[in-house]
């Protein structure tokens, strides 16, 4: 490894002095050696600009096509270095202002300075919330006149020959704006202009796929991106449901009410039978801990927070999201399931502003989903949750800074349930000199969750629902005080038995030094750290109903499950943008990307207190302690080349070679290849000149190709033994069976599809359709018994997804004071294992039903379903797969008089199959349902019946938000915001008999569980806010 | 000038640039590639092995431990002994005829932990103990014990077991030979009687299941004479890191008629016997009823009664509710107090019940068994019904002795499947005879035979059937010796 850290600093030494090389032999050439390349005409001018704070004004048609020799930009002389550039065409100079120059053709006589004299001033905002719109590019089209609107949205443009011509103004993310004006001499021409967010976003710039800021336009994949505007919109507190129903193709499934347990995220598919379906999260350029699965569920029955559920929301500037393939490739063994880029917030440069949001509600349970009273009126209640922040930021044009301090607290809606979170986040951006940038931003959450037992069965909800220990919740024990009494004991028992608590504490930082020594290239630097440590805490006190806890822990417990994870990051990047021939343009990068995992998990329990009030661990008459670590490092090396041609094609190929501690030591360094094209049709010229123009705004075709991995679980690789102690002596037996050739999980993308825009951008259509390959899908392969071993880790597999998804947005109006716009996302999934590599089928969770198998999709159910006769015999069938076959999310936006916002957002998914352990628990032990199994079957012989449909809409959000702007009567207030949201309005589902969400699963299964929803699993609450957010 | 300033400044910044590069490169700490593996690895053990047999031996003894109380959960749940009333370990297992190999399903019984005990006692043979200039002869003993007893419970068991990686399957007959064959070895490298004696009841208790009544009666011999009397080898259970969760299962309730010998295992610490010098008196009297020695046999059965009583009583508070079975329900509610019979036909029997619920309770933890000495000395053994009757005592002598260790299946002729998990990752194995369990015709169907019902007016509990009888019935395919009567 040390031989290919050494062979990777070479290579980017070597790098790095071939370019400082050939920039230093540029500088250095002179007259006589005569060896400058020949360039295009207009980019020899723009360096000169620069070069030599000048402005040159010029016709394009004067210039376009010509090539002339490289400037001397040593040479201090302006006229020197322009005279030798213009040397053979027929163009001269002539200077028009203090600095300013205005290129003719030779021979053409200069007009009369007077008569330049015309000017534009105006301002730019957004037609939607009536923003202004700093940087916005304004200009006249076939000129060099033109001006950026400042930090207040203004432009001005002076001194503008007279004539009638046609102004532009560009803004990325928004649609172009053109109109004519007529410039008079000595006039001034005042001008609003309105911009409407572009539905297709081509120019919007992105950075996740190829190692640089690159336009959208010219991207061969799909990156789903979600604004700053959008994010202020949404009621989301977490990532995880800031891109439920935003991203096409990618499901989120809340896991349960419980707060920070966060969603199961997947896109296009299972990849993968034995891991997690989360994709890797980049903050700020550094990876964080994406973990939804962190077995510390020790004392709830299944929940515990997720890592995603403590990247907040609020400090999020904007996202992007790729959704594995090609656009994954560059970031190697970790990619397969897709790369989810944060990029916080660094504050806007003007005047400082400080920034007080606050908002308060309810929570109100969603009890749709149980029978008793008991569980509807005396389990479940609606908590009161509040949020107060505030934030400062400002800066100028040499640097920005934002900071941003949170406090949240929610009551809950059952006992422990309650979360209180703190957290805080910083972001600067410095530019130390024109070519030398730095960024850093440092965050930190400590968040603290009550945690109830449930989704487990044998929780209290359970209890209540099927009254398994023997005490009756049913509705007629409101008739019977004896009964009432005895089974309200018995829910004092469970709450006073439950002291469990979670608390995280959650910093990572993130610094990025960019420095760009000549024009075509730049280099960029990140490290930074994500360290989360988080501890479960649970508490038994003495003399706890044993009924309820069991022998053991009636005599007092206390168990302290810690999980402290840190992820260092270190990330370089070098891009060379030039143009080698002309209409063609190129952007090389290499990099170089490492990251190294540190997992240290620890359990310690005590059993027996004796007295009553202690606490602590070391007080128990028996103490116990568990450790597991692990530790993993990833790195690799980067290539990625994006040609131009005439900007209308772009090619892009990329390679990265990885290398992952996890890896069996007969694996190598693996090798990821990508390619990918994209056509921009309403580019060319016949596009733009057909009248198909008018109202067809933009196509692009789009097809890529590459492969992403996956690695393996850290040291399986290895063979190892347990040592633990037993009966007061160390005691050794086999742990893992080890697997010299482990290595990564190989998914192989390909995609097609278009992007399309219509009527004026109003309406965008993004199709693709892909196929996602996995060979070498690691299987947890059950060993031959007789070899003493379980399981282990073995590529053998192979998993096919394939699918479409589309993605429809478009403005239905778009009146000065109206603004509607509605849009929806729409995915199919076609899931299959193709190959177990000769493995018979096995399963896989917790649940034992969920099973591997060929010609199946992932975790298909083995049921067992009565024979048409009803004679007692059973077919084993799998025909019910967890996994849903379509999904999608509708959207409606509504702006009036550009202050009043409604929106609501809705997803769906169908096609899917649940296990409902509801139906057991209540079959079983509720005496419920008893005509559901035939007589002659048991529910051994007739699981297929405890199955259902995991189909649902979720009306998800409905948020009403109100920017009452600045108020004159306080001029010190900057602006008002008031807003009220509604986060998980309701729930259409298909459940027969109405006693699980289908989107909350049992979330002590394991990693790869789809479909199997935990008993009583506690729904998403209904969440009601109101808030307001004051700017001085 | 300015030119040559340049060069010099981007000159030594490459300079820099290398230095520290180089710097950083040359620091050991600022290496993130250098992983290292907690757990002990076989690079580990190659380098030093010293000492670790008695640490993976230790590890034996506790694979034993799981084994033999899943082994003995599974039994017992299965059997006549228990009825699983909730939902604990499969409740639909009490219908022996249901049992099958679901797919992945590790552990039909133990079948799992006897695999673990086997290969891990190989590995320590093959493996550790050639490379531990520690290592002694005992060691190698202990090893070769604890193959041949996973062989031995295998073959007890099962229809039958591969016992290598992709192996065929090999006959409960193969199973128990290979156990003898390590059973020897053991004792040819093992110097200490105590264990001699150990390997005495192990080889009699194989002999015995492969009906060979010489070598069986002889190594019972062997055993009482090598003594100690009150010899008992159990696995052992460690309530901090290992404990018998059988004491735990409070859902499994025994049949009433032997409600008196429950719980055998009151705690997590309760060890479980494997071998214990009471099994040699009832392989003598069954070797002696073959024999045709009637009066013998009932001499040892009277014998063995006289050595159970010197057994071990423990006194408690039982805090067992006694909870219904809540998924059939197919009596009464479950009895507190009362008397018993065996059968419809059967003659109330008084005593066998205890209060519990938070009653004291004293159990016997080792042996246990309502009959006395004088009972056994007045039966007859004359007519063909004493015969039968000394079989049908003997029966349930076994029972009630090795209640609750795992030995009911086979003495009721059940022979359980091999795991789904070994059907599905060895391709020489089908899931035909392997993968079916063996019940024999005369076994009562479903869970019958932990039915029984309560008449509340006298309190009298009815068992629907006497397994004993029936056992008795079928003797001839019942013993694995042959019954002269």
């Amino acid at each position: 490894m040390r031989r290919f850290l050494l062979f990777l600093s070479l290579i980017i030494f070597l790098a790095v002095q071939v370019i400082t090389g050939q920039a230093k032999y540029t500088d250095a050439s002179n007259k006589s050696f005569n060896l400058r390349q020949l360039v295009m005409l207009s980019s020899a001018l723009t360096t000169i600009e620069e070069t030599h704070d000048v402005n040159i004004l010029y016709k394009d048609a004067l210039v376009e096509g010509k090539q002339v020799v490289s400037p001397d930009v040593t040479n201090e002389n302006l006229y020197e270095v322009l005279g030798e550039v213009l040397a053979d065409t027929q163009i001269w100079f002539v200077k028009t202002g203090a600095r300013t120059l205005t290129l003719r053709p030779k021979g053409e006589p200069v007009a009369p300075a007077q008569a330049v004299a015309g000017a534009i001033h105006g301002t730019v905002s957004d037609a939607k919330t009536g923003d202004k719109l700093p940087g916005a590019n304004v200009f006249i089209d076939g000129t060099k006149f033109g001006a950026s609107s400042d930090l207040d949205g203004n432009f001005r443009i002076e001194k503008i020959p007279p004539g009638r011509y046609k102004l532009v103004c560009k803004f990325m993310g928004y649609g172009d704006f053109e109109a004519d004006v007529n410039i008079r001499a000595n006039d001034k021409h005042e001008l609003e202009i309105l911009l409407y967010e572009s539905a297709l976003a081509m120019d919007e710039i992105v950075v996740t796929g190829t190692g640089f800021e690159i336009r959208k336009e010219e991207l061969s994949t799909p990156v789903a991106t979600i604004s700053t505007s959008e994010i202020e919109l949404a009621p989301a507190t977490s990532i995880d449901g800031l891109i439920q129903g935003r991203v096409a193709g990618a499901r989120i499934n809340s896991r349960s009410g419980s707060p920070g347990t966060g969603s199961r995220m997947m896109s296009r598919g299972m990849v993968s039978t034995s891991g997690a379906t989360d994709p890797v999260i980049y903050v700020d350029g550094v990876r964080v801990d994406n973990s939804t699965h962190t077995d510390l569920a020790l004392f709830t029955g299944g929940d515990y927070s997720s890592a995603i559920s403590d990247i907040l929301v609020e400090d999020i500037d904007r996202v992007e999201v790729t959704k594995s393939g090609a656009a994954s490739t560059l970031y190697g063994s970790e990619a397969a399931n897709g790369v989810i880029q944060i990029f916080t917030k660094r504050g806007v440069a003007g005047k400082t502003k400080i920034t007080f949001r606050s908002d308060f509600g309810v929570d109100v349970p969603t009890t749709q989903f149980y029978k008793t009273r008991f569980a509807k009126e005396e389990v479940m209640s609606s908590g009161l949750a509040q949020k107060n922040s505030i934030g400062i930021q400002g800066g100028n044009e040499r640097g920005t800074y934002y900071l941003n301090m949170n406090v949240k607290h929610a009551d809950g809606i059952m006992y422990n349930t309650e979360q209180t979170l703190y957290s805080g986040q910083a972001g600067i951006r410095a530019l130390f000199t024109d070519k030398v940038t730095f960024d850093a931003s440092f965050g930190f959450v400590r968040d603290r969750y009550g945690r109830a037992y449930s989704a487990f069965g044998g929780d209290i909800l359970t209890s209540v629902e099927t009254g398994w220990l023997g005490v009756s919740f049913k509705d007629d024990i409101y008739d019977d005080p004896t009964a009432l009494s005895a089974a309200r004991n018995l829910y004092e028992d469970y709450k006073a038995g439950e002291n469990n608590e979670e608390t995280v504490n959650r910093t990572t930082a993130s610094m990025t030094l960019r420095y760009d020594p000549f024009e075509i290239l730049s280099n960029r630097i990140t490290v930074g750290f994500d360290n989360r440590a988080s501890e479960m805490r649970g508490f038994v006190p003495v003399g706890a109903n044993p009924l309820v806890y069991g022998l053991q822990k009636s005599t007092g417990y206390a168990g302290s499950a810690n999980r402290d994870k840190m992820i260092l990051t270190l990330d370089y990047a070098s891009t060379i943008k030039w143009s080698p021939f002309s209409k063609i343009t190129s952007a090389f990068t290499f990099g170089a990307q490492g990251f190294r995992e540190d997992i240290n998990n620890s359990l310690m329990t005590g059993t027996g207190f004796g007295i009553s009030g202690t606490e602590d661990i070391d007080n128990a008459a028996i103490v116990t302690a568990n450790e597991s670590r692990v530790e993993l490092f990833n790195g690799g090396f980067y290539l990625n080349e994006q040609l131009g041609l005439l900007n209308k094609v772009f090619v892009n190929l990329g390679v990265r070679f990885d290398y992952n501690t996890a890896f069996g030591e007969d694996i190598g360094v693996q090798t990821y290849p990508k390619a990918g094209l994209a056509y921009s049709l309403s580019n060319e010229k016949f596009w733009k000149n057909s009248p198909l123009s008018s109202f067809w705004n933009d196509l692009k075709l789009r097809a890529s190709w590459g492969k992403t991995g996956k690695f393996p679980s850290p040291f399986q690789r290895d063979k190892t033994f347990n040592v633990h102690s037993f009966m007061g002596q160390p005691a050794a037996s086999f742990a893992t069976a080890g697997n010299a050739n482990l290595g990564p999980e190989i998914t192989e993308s390909l995609d097609f599809g278009f992007d399309t825009s219509l009527l004026n951008n109003r309406i965008s259509l993004e199709f693709s359709y892909y196929t996602e390959n996995t060979t070498d899908a690691i299987m947890i392969a059950p060993l031959d018994p007789t070899t003493g071993y379980n399981f282990h880790e073995v590529n053998l597999g192979r998993i096919e997804n394939k699918g479409i998804e589309l993605s429809i947005n478009g403005s239905i109006l778009r009146k000065t004071n109206v603004l509607w716009d509605v849009g929806m996302n729409f995915a199919t999934l076609d899931n299959k294992v193709v190959d177990t590599g000769g493995l018979d089928p096995f399963s896989i969770g917790n649940f034992g039903s969920s099973m591997v198998m060929e010609g199946k999709p992932v975790g298909i159910f083995q049921t067992n379903k009565p024979t048409a006769a009803l004679d007692g015999t059973f077919d084993t069938i799998h025909e019910r797969s967890p996994l849903p076959d379509k999904y999608g999310s509708v959207y409606t936006n509504l702006t009036l008089w550009r202050k009043l916002t409604l929106s609501a957002r809705g997803d769906w998914q169908t096609g899917g199959w649940l296990a409902n352990t509801s139906t057991t628990w209540q079959y079983f032990f509720g005496g419920m349902f008893p005509d559901l199994v035939p007589a002659g079957y048991s529910w051994f012989t007739a699981t297929d019946l405890f199955y259902d449909r995991s189909d649902y809409f979720k009306l998800r959000e409905i948020v009403v938000r109100y920017n009452v702007g600045k108020l004159k009567k306080f001029p010190l207030l900057e602006n008002i915001v008031l807003y009220a949201s509604l986060r998980n309005v309701y729930t259409w589902h298909r459940v027969e008999f109405d006693n699980l969400d289908p989107e909350t699963l049992q979330s002590f299964v394991d990693k790869t569980n789809m479909g199997t929803g935990g008993a009583f699993a506690i729904s998403p609450p209904r969440s009601y806010r109101l808030g307001f957010e004051i700017t001085l | 000038m300015k030119i040559y300033n340049k060069l010099l400044c981007q000159r030594t910044s490459v300079v820099l640039l290398i230095i520290l590069l180089m710097a950083f490169l040359a620091c050991e700490h600022l290496n993130p590639t250098k992983v290292t593996n907690p757990l002990t690895t076989d690079e580990d053990l190659k380098n030093n092995s010293d000492g670790s047999t008695v640490v993976f031996l230790n590890g034996l003894v506790e694979i034993c431990s799981n084994a033999i109380e899943n082994c003995a959960s599974f039994n017992e749940s299965v059997s006549d002994n228990y009825d699983n009333t909730g939902g604990e370990r499969r409740p639909h297992w009490d219908s022996p005829r249901e049992i099958s190999p679901a797919p992945n399903l590790v552990d039909v019984g133990g079948y799992h932990e006897l695999h673990q005990l086997r290969s891990q006692a190989i590995f320590i043979l093959e493996t550790v103990i050639p490379n531990d200039k520690n290592a002694t002869s005992e060691h190698k003993a202990e090893a070769l014990f604890y193959r041949g007893l996973a062989g031995m419970l295998l073959g007890e068991w099962y229809v039958g077991s591969s016992i290598e990686e992709n192996g065929s399957a090999l006959t409960p007959e193969e199973l128990l030979n290979l156990a003898l064959a390590d059973f020897d070895a053991a004792l040819e490298v093992s110097g200490q009687s105590e264990f001699a004696t150990r390997i005495y009841l192990a080889k009699a208790r194989t002999y015995r299941m492969l009906g060979d009544v010489t070598n069986a009666l002889a190594n019972a011999d062997l055993a009482l004479n090598a003594g100690p009397a009150d010899f008992i080898f159990t696995s052992v259970f460690d309530m901090l890191n290992n404990g018998n969760f059988f004491a735990y299962l409070d859902s499994w309730q025994p049949n009433p008629r032997l409600d008196f010998l429950d719980p055998k295992f009151p705690d997590l610490n309760s060890e479980i016997p494997i071998l214990k010098m009471e099994e040699a008196y009832l392989i003598k009297a069954e070797g002696q009823l073959s024999n045709a020695d009637f009066g013998g046999a009932r001499q040892t059965m009277a014998d063995l009664i006289a050595f159970v009583e010197t057994r071990p009583v423990q006194t408690f508070t039982d805090p067992d509710p006694r909870p219904d079975d809540i998924q059939r329900n197919f009596g009464g509610s479950r009895p507190q107090i009362g008397k018993v019979k065996f059968d419809a036909d059967s003659p109330e029997i008084d005593g066998l019940i205890l209060p519990r619920n938070g009653a004291t309770v004293s159990i016997p933890v080792v042996s246990g068994t309502h009959f006395s000495v004088s009972d056994i000395n007045s039966l007859e053994i004359t007519t063909q019904q004493d015969l039968e009757n000394l079989f049908y005592t003997l029966y349930l002598l076994r029972q009630e002795i090795l209640f609750a260790e795992g030995r009911r299946l086979c003495d009721l002729g059940i022979r359980i499947p091999v795991s789904g998990r070994q059907l599905e990752t060895n391709s020489n194995l089908n899931s035909g005879a392997i993968g079916t369990v063996l019940v024999p015709q005369y076994i009562p169907l479903n869970d019958e035979m932990d039915w029984f019902s309560v008449n509340s007016a006298d309190s009298v509990v009815t068992i629907q059937w006497d397994v004993n009888k029936i056992l008795t019935e079928n003797r001839l395919e019942v013993s694995p010796f042959s019954m002269p009567f």
